[in-house]
C-alpha cells in the first residue's frame, strides 16, 4: 500500500470540500463514526478555521456498536456538530446485500427529502473497491439515488462540472484520492479522535466498520495507531474482507451503489 | 512519498487494460482476491485469463471486454508511486477518456503492432490530447510483438511513424521513446523479454521510473490565486503559483480592487505565508464589495491585463458553433469562436477552415471573443490559467489551450 504525500492530499481535498459549500445551497455529509468520515471532518475544520460548516448525518440502524453511539456523542460535543440522526429500520427477513441497499438507503432518502439537501459529502476512497475506482469526485445522483454510472459527466482538470438535475442530488468525494494507510497516517498526525473499535481486543479488531449484522473484526493485536500503520504496511489483505456484503456475489458492489449505497 | 499519474493511450482493444493487469500482477501489487476473482469471471465468461478484469469491474465492461470508463491504481517502483489511469479507446466514450488523462504527468501510447491493427486514428488523436493537456512525457509502446515474430523491423517502423505524427504537432523528440512489448505476455514491463534481444533499451517501469526522477521544470511565476469563495469574512482559494505574505498588496482580477494581506490562514492554522499548491484563507485589511469566486489574485505591483480575446487550440468532443460558451477557473462566460484553421488530428496538416462548425473529434486553430475579459495567461506559462473548457448547454462540448493573449 502505497504512503503518499499528505500535504498534497489534504490541499485537494480541502479544494474539494470548499467547492462544495461554494458552490451548492444545502450542503451535508455523512458521518459513519469510521475513520474515513472522522478524517474527513477534521479536514472541515482545517478548511473553516476550526468549525465544520455544514450538519452531518448518521444513519442509524439501531445496531451499530456500543462503542460507535459513544464515540458519536462525544465527538459531536467537542467540535460542536450539527447532527442529524436519520433512523433506519432494520427488517429481520432483509439481510446481508438487501439490507445496505433497502434499509440505509431508504433512510437516507428521508432524510434527504425532509432537509433539502442538493450535496452530499461521502468519504469513500478509490482503493476501496474496484468500483469505487470508476467514480468521479463530484458525481450526480438522480431522484432515486441512482449511479448511472455509464453516463458520468466528464470531470476535467478540476472542473466540478456537475449540475442537478431536479430532485436529485450530487455525491462529493473529497477522499477519493487517499489510500487506507493515509488516513492513518493523518489521523495520527492531528490526533483526530478515533472510535476504540479499531483498536485491538483480546487479539481482534475492526479494520473497517460497518453495523454489528456484517462486520467481522480481523486477527490482530495493533493497540495503538503506530501498530496500525506498522499492520497494513505488512497486509496483503483488503480492507473490506470483514464486510459481507461485498463478498456475496460478485457484481453486489456495483448493485448496491447503482442503487444509491455509499 | 510523491505520486506520478500516467495515463494511458491508444485504439480500443491495442491493450491498455491488458497492460496495467499485468503490471499490477507482476509487480506483486494485486492481492491474491483481486487475481482469483479476475480468473473466476474470465472462466465464467468461457474466455481464457484476462488480467484487464482486475481493472474493468463493471458486469458490461467484463462481458463486452471494453473499459468503459476510467479508474486509476497504484503501484509501487523503488521510490515512486506511480498511478496509472486507465482510460477508455472508444471514440464515443472520449469524455470519459479526458477526465481519466487530464490529471496525468506522463503518459503510455499503446499501439498494436499486428499488420490489421497498427496505428489508428484513435491513437492519433490521443496523442494530440496529450499535447493540450500539457503532458511532459510519452512512452510509445509497440504492443502485441508476440504476435508478429518479435519482429524489429516492424517495430521500428510503427515507432517511426509515430515519431513523424509527434513532430508534425510540436512533440520534441526528447520528450518521448519507444518500447516493444507484449502486454498479455507481460514481455519489457518488468523484466526483459529474453524473445527481444535486439532492443537494448529500458523495460516500461524502469524508463518511467527515470522520467519520474527527473527534475521538474516549473516555471518561476509570481503569486497567481484562484479564489473559490468567502467565508466569514476570508477569501479562501488556491494558489497555483509564486507566494504571498501577511501585508504584502494584492489586486483581484479582473474587478483591479485591491487589499493588502491582514492576516493568513493555511490547513486551518494562521501562517506568515503561503505558497504555491496551499489552499490559504486569506483576511484583507478592508472586506471586498464583492464575491470575489472565479476571480485570480495577483500582486498589485504587477502589470497584468486581463482579456477577452485569445487565439487557442481547441478539440471538439461535440459539435462546436461559433457561439459558444466557455469555461474559466469555474466561471461560464459567453464567447465566439473565429474557426481559422482545422488541424487534422491524424496527420497534423492544416487547412483553412470555411464552415462554421467543429464536428466532434476535430481540432482547431482559433480566434476567441469572450463577452467579457477574464484573467487567463498562455498555456507554456501557466497551465493552470491558459485552459479553457467548451460548454453546449451543460454537456462538455470540447477542450482548448490558450496559444496567445490578443
Amino acid at each position: 500500500m502505497i504512503e503518499q504525500d499528505l500535504r498534497e492530499l489534504e490541499e485537494k481535498s480541502i479544494f474539494i470540500i470548499r467547492e462544495a459549500k461554494a458552490k451548492f445551497g444545502n450542503v451535508a455529509a455523512l458521518w459513519s463514526m469510521g475513520k474515513d468520515s472522522t478524517a474527513m471532518l477534521t479536514l472541515a475544520r482545517k478548511a473553516f478555521l476550526g468549525k465544520v460548516p455544514f450538519p452531518v448525518i448518521h444513519i442509524d440502524n439501531g445496531i451499530d456498536f456500543p462503542e460507535t453511539y459513544a464515540f458519536r456523542e462525544e465527538l459531536a460535543k467537542k467540535w460542536k456538530l450539527d447532527l442529524i440522526v436519520a433512523e433506519s429500520e432494520i427488517k429481520p427477513e432483509i439481510s446481508g446485500y438487501s439490507c445496505c441497499g433497502a434499509n440505509k438507503t431508504e433512510a437516507l432518502k428521508r432524510v434527504m427529502d425532509e432537509h433539502g439537501f442538493d450535496a452530499l459529502i461521502v468519504s469513500i476512497r478509490r482503493d476501496e473497491h474496484s468500483i469505487r475506482a470508476k467514480e468521479r469526485y463530484v458525481s450526480p445522483r438522480d431522484r432515486n439515488f441512482k449511479w448511472n454510472y455509464k453516463e458520468q459527466p466528464a470531470e476535467v482538470w478540476n472542473d466540478y462540472s456537475s449540475k442537478l438535475d431536479s430532485k436529485g442530488h450530487l455525491r462529493i468525494h473529497p477522499l477519493l484520492d487517499w489510500n487506507e494507510i493515509d488516513i492513518w497516517n493523518y489521523i495520527r498526525k492531528n490526533k483526530t479522535p478515533i472510535n476504540p473499535l479499531y483498536y485491538s481486543n483480546k487479539g481482534y479488531r475492526y479494520r473497517s466498520l460497518g453495523c454489528t449484522h456484517c462486520t467481522v473484526p480481523i486477527k490482530s493485536n495493533a493497540k495503538s495507531i503506530d501498530a496500525i500503520i506498522k499492520e497494513l504496511k505488512d497486509t496483503s489483505v483488503e480492507e473490506r474482507s470483514g464486510r459481507e456484503q461485498d463478498k456475496e456475489r460478485q457484481y453486489v458492489m456495483e448493485k448496491l451503489r447503482s442503487l444509491g449505497y455509499m | 512519498m510523491k505520486i506520478k499519474r500516467v495515463t494511458l493511450l491508444g485504439h480500443k482493444d491495442h491493450g491498455k487494460s491488458t497492460l496495467i493487469g499485468n503490471l499490477l500482477i507482476s509487480t506483486g501489487t494485486a492481492t491474491k482476491d483481486r487475481i482469483n476473482e479476475a480468473r473466476r469471471i474470465s472462466r465464467s465468461l468461457g474466455r481464457q485469463f484476462e488480467p484487464a478484469f482486475i481493472l474493468d469491474s463493471f458486469s458490461e465492461e467484463r462481458e463486452g471486454g471494453l473499459t468503459i470508463d476510467t479508474t486509476r491504481v497504484q503501484i509501487r517502483y523503488k521510490d515512486i508511486g506511480f498511478e496509472f489511469i486507465d482510460v477508455p479507446g472508444h471514440e464515443e466514450l472520449i469524455k470519459n477518456m479526458i477526465s481519466g488523462a487530464s490529471y496525468a504527468d506522463f503518459a503510455v501510447l499503446i499501439v498494436s503492432a499486428k499488420r490489421d491493427e497498427g496505428i489508428m486514428d484513435q491513437t492519433k488523436r490521443h496523442l494530440f490530447l496529450a499535447k493540450i493537456f500539457g503532458i511532459k512525457k510519452i512512452i510509445i509502446a509497440v504492443n502485441k510483438m508476440d504476435s508478429i515474430g518479435y519482429s524489429e523491423e516492424r517495430f521500428g517502423s510503427v515507432a517511426k511513424s509515430i515519431g513523424a505524427y509527434l513532430e508534425k504537432i510540436g512533440i520534441d523528440s526528447r520528450d518521448y521513446e519507444a518500447i516493444p512489448i507484449s502486454a498479455y505476455g507481460s514481455e519489457n514491463l518488468v523484466k526483459k523479454s529474453d524473445k527481444m534481444k535486439w532492443y537494448r533499451g529500458k523495460t516500461l517501469l524502469d524508463i518511467l521510473y527515470e522520467m519520474g526522477r527527473e527534475k521538474e521544470k516549473k516555471p518561476k511565476n509570481n503569486f497567481r490565486m484562484i479564489i473559490q469563495g468567502e467565508s466569514d469574512g476570508r477569501y479562501f482559494g488556491r494558489v497555483v503559483s509564486g507566494t504571498a505574505k501577511v501585508s504584502d498588496e494584492i489586486k483581484i482580477l479582473p474587478r483591479n480592487d485591491w487589499g493588502r494581506i491582514k492576516r493568513l490562514y493555511v490547513k486551518g492554522k494562521s501562517v506568515r505565508k503561503c505558497r504555491d499548491g496551499d489552499n490559504p484563507a486569506i483576511e484583507l485589511d478592508e472586506e471586498l464589495k464583492f464575491n470575489p469566486r472565479g476571480m485570480v489574485a495577483l500582486p498589485r505591483s504587477e502589470e497584468f491585463n486581463a482579456s477577452r480575446r485569445f487565439m487557442a487550440l481547441i478539440f471538439a468532443t461535440e459539435p462546436m458553433r461559433s457561439e459558444s460558451t466557455i469555461k474559466f477557473i469555474g466561471n461560464q462566460i459567453r464567447a465566439r469562436i473565429k474557426f481559422i484553421d482545422e488541424i487534422s488530428t491524424t496527420d497534423g496538416e492544416r487547412k483553412k477552415m470555411r464552415g462554421k462548425e467543429l464536428a466532434p473529434l476535430k481540432a482547431a486553430s482559433v480566434e476567441i471573443i469572450l463577452e467579457k475579459e477574464i484573467p487567463a495567461e498562455n498555456f507554456n506559462e501557466s497551465q493552470e490559467l491558459g485552459r479553457l473548457l467548451f460548454y453546449s448547454g451543460e454537456a462538455l462540448s470540447g477542450v482548448g489551450i490558450i496559444e496567445r493573449k490578443l
